[in-house]
């Protein structure tokens, strides 16, 4: 299935050259959000905001279905 | 013998510009223990001594610089100052802060705080060297940029003095003009009008004095100790790099955008308006006081063209929504020079912003017709009309810069019911830059809020709820954000309470908050004052002077005549998005905000029907009123 993954200011280094043209990553049926982190070699503990569907969802074993999209950035608190 | 004072200068400097009097008072050490410093004690100081419904453009108000035991450039975060006043926006309580080194430098010339009255009967300086203060003539810096008034002053006075400056917003007395520092500003409020309408130009100082710590080698270490998990930090890393600016994509993606004046809380342009800002205007990053590990400033430019600009410390996050997404303006070389103008004219970025957004709208409703503006069309998203109307704002220029001059509150008032819809604000300070369709808590600071709708004391609900952070308030209550919902409305107004209580501790502190976001905690600063001031502070007592200020800022503003009816948000903020991302998501709208402050009044101890704090409240605070 593809997941579309935007990652923004911080994380957009993670995704250099992992993300395809249409904004989209390939996992297997069943992935969570725990895997998508994965994929990105997102340190798991590293603070950050992650939304799928604009849903707020922070647990990370939250499955993730085929054409979601998941957005992840850090809270840098913009005052 | 009166105790000896560690950590503080130990005088207030009280000077009179009705008859140039000047006087040095000693500290009331009772009230420094119960609001420690800061907007603490400047609330106190405010609300003992400016009568009830004085006039925040009239002799009758004061300015009351303040700082705190903290203000020190080796403590983390510590360069600040913390403005008090009534404001003039607002009629109610007032302040403002600034970073910098001016703070600890008032200190060092041997003042926690500065208390300035009266009404010269010309523009005049102050110049405040260790004990010498002189009142100057300043009628030569009318019209004058903010660099070409700091420079003048610099020159006359000399390279080592510090200097606070109004502009020719504060000298127009546009109700939202601030204070500059160089490119910083106490910019919110109106603090740069309340000068304006003192006569008094600018506050220099310089000092050399030392301010005696209880205990150094202890706060050596806790010092140390705090500096070495800032460095570490990945936030602070993020900050470094992007400043608060870099906020502008996730903040987008999450729904908290405000963009053309509150229509949707998204844009879908956040990610295109960051990177050419980072490609394209970005020169360096800069700390505001020297010595901050974490130095989010801008210096920032705009190479060619029209909108050229040169090379000045702005454009944060604020500034930057404020003339890009507010007005629906994609041009960021305009946004910049907008940072720019707003800076030499001395007037809050987010006001200005968010006045032009509600003119615009009028003016597409038929509001505001073209007699009104000197001709001009003002469109959505126009640059140029967008840069035009700053210099009219801060000129009082024309119907439409006098009357935008005066903040969205009276220039509905003023236009009429029909554009009252369009005026963005809380208790008269337009809305700052974050929605509270991304995250229920901010709804309830927000509307809570004692200086108004704001960008400083909100942020804590924002950064518990969509950040996910606790800044170490577990221990005093806080859920764990990761349990919870940010469209979840039950429970929300109990948790601001404590998150408010301990989210005004910097503004106490004067230090920067956002190193509450970078590893230091409230724990760490109560070690620091315990080491600094030999007082045994515990965190509850600190959470407890938050409360305290916080209930008494309250109290000033019922006696300034706000009722909890000023705690309701525009009902444009409350509802589905018109366009964006969000505008199919029903859960993002605030659907009982009266339970939500029923809740928060009760968490408060306060009349969950009148919003009133209770004597009995008052009472357990300690606060005589
Ligand atoms: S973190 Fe940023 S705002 Fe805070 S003191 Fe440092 S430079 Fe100033």
């Amino acid at each position: 299935m593809n997941i579309k993954v935007k990652l923004l200011t911080t994380f957009k280094k993670y995704g250099e050259g992992k993300i395809s043209e249409n904004g989209t990553i390939p996992l297997p049926k069943g992935s969570t959000l725990r895997d998508v982190l994965k994929y990105f070699d997102i340190p798991l503990d590293m603070p950050k905001v992650l939304l799928v569907n604009k849903d707020d969802q922070q647990n990370l074993d939250h499955e993730v279905n085929d054409g979601d999209e998941v957005v992840v950035f850090s809270f840098i608190c913009g005052g | 013998m009166a105790e000896k004072l560690y950590g503080y200068a130990g005088k207030l400097l009280r000077v009179s510009l009705t008859d140039g009097q000047v006087k040095e008072e000693s500290l009331n050490t009772e009230d420094l223990r119960k609001y420690l410093g800061g907007v603490g004690y400047g609330t106190k100081i405010l609300y003992d001594e400016v009568p009830a419904g004085a006039d925040p453009l009239g002799p009758e108000n004061k300015l009351i610089l303040t700082t705190s035991p903290l203000t020190n450039n080796y403590i983390p975060g510590g360069g600040s100052i913390e403005f008090c006043f009534k404001s003039p926006l607002t009629n109610g309580w007032g302040e403002s802060r600034c970073g910098g080194d001016y703070g600890p430098t008032l200190r060092k010339a041997g003042y926690d705080f500065l208390v300035v009255e009266g009404r010269a009967d010309e523009p005049v300086y102050l110049a405040v060297s260790n004990d010498k203060v002189e009142l100057r003539p300043a009628a030569h810096l009318a019209g004058k940029t903010v660099t070409e008034r700091t420079e003048i002053i610099k020159n006359e006075l000399g390279p080592d003095y510090l200097t606070m400056v109004i502009g020719v917003g504060g000298e127009n007395l546009v109700k939202y003009a601030g204070v500059m520092f160089g490119g910083r500003s106490a910019g919110r409020c109106g603090a740069g009008a309340v000068m304006g309408s003192k006569n008094l130009i600018a506050i220099a100082v310089k000092g050399t004095k030392n301010v005696e710590i209880a205990d150094p080698e202890a706060l050596r270490s806790v010092v140390r100790e705090t500096m070495a998990i800032i460095r570490n930090d990945e936030n602070a890393q993020g900050f470094k790099e992007h400043g608060t600016v870099g906020d502008i994509p996730g903040v987008d993606e999450a729904g908290d955008l405000p963009t053309k004046n509150w229509q949707s809380n998204s844009w879908g342009k956040g990610e295109q308006i960051y990177d050419y800002f980072y490609n394209n205007n970005l020169v360096s990053n800069t700390g505001c006081y020297t010595g901050c590990p974490v130095a989010c400033g801008r210096l920032v430019d705009v190479k060619r063209h029209k909108y050229k600009t040169p090379k000045h410390d702005g454009a944060e996050y604020e500034t930057i929504a404020a003339f890009t997404s507010f007005v629906l303006n994609e041009n960021v070389d305009a946004a910049v020079h907008c940072s720019h103008l707003c800076n030499e004219y001395g007037i809050d970025t987010i006001s200005t912003g968010a006045c032009i957004a509600f003119a615009m709208e009028c003016y597409e409703n038929g509001l505001l017709d073209e007699s009104k503006l000197d001709g001009l069309e003002i469109n959505w998203g126009d640059p140029d009309v967008v840069v035009k109307l700053v210099h009219m704002i801060a000129k009082r220029e024309g119907y439409i810069g006098d009357l935008l001059a005066e903040g969205v509150k009276r220039a509905s008032d003023i236009l009429g019911e029909a554009s009252k819809e369009f005026a963005i604000h809380g208790k008269g300070l337009e809305a700052p830059a974050h929605d509270p369709r991304s995250g229920k808590a901010l709804a309830v600071t927000y509307g809570t809020g004692n200086r108004g709708m704001c960008h400083i004391h909100p942020v804590e609900a924002m950064a518990w709820d969509s950040g996910k952070k606790t800044f170490g308030l577990e221990k005093h209550g806080v859920p764990d954000p990761e349990t919870v919902h940010r469209w979840d409305e039950e429970g929300k107004g109990t948790v601001v309470k404590v998150l408010q209580d301990g989210g005004v501790l910097p503004d106490i502190f004067t230090t920067c908050k956002f190193f509450l976001y970078v590893g230091a905690t409230i724990e760490a600063y109560c070690r620091m004052l315990r080491a600094i001031t030999g007082w045994d502070f515990t965190e509850e007592e600190l959470l407890r002077i938050g409360e305290r200020t916080i209930n008494l800022q309250r109290v000033y503003n019922f006696r300034e005549g706000f009722t909890a009816a000023d705690d309701d948000l525009p009902k444009r903020m409350k509802s589905v998005p018109l366009f964006g991302d969000y505008a199919d998501k029903e859960d993002c709208a605030i659907k009982d905000f009266q339970s939500m402050l029923r809740e928060y009044y009760a968490a408060r101890g306060w009349d969950v029907e009148t919003g009133r704090p209770t004597p009995e409240k008052l009472q357990e605070l300690g606060i005589e009123v």
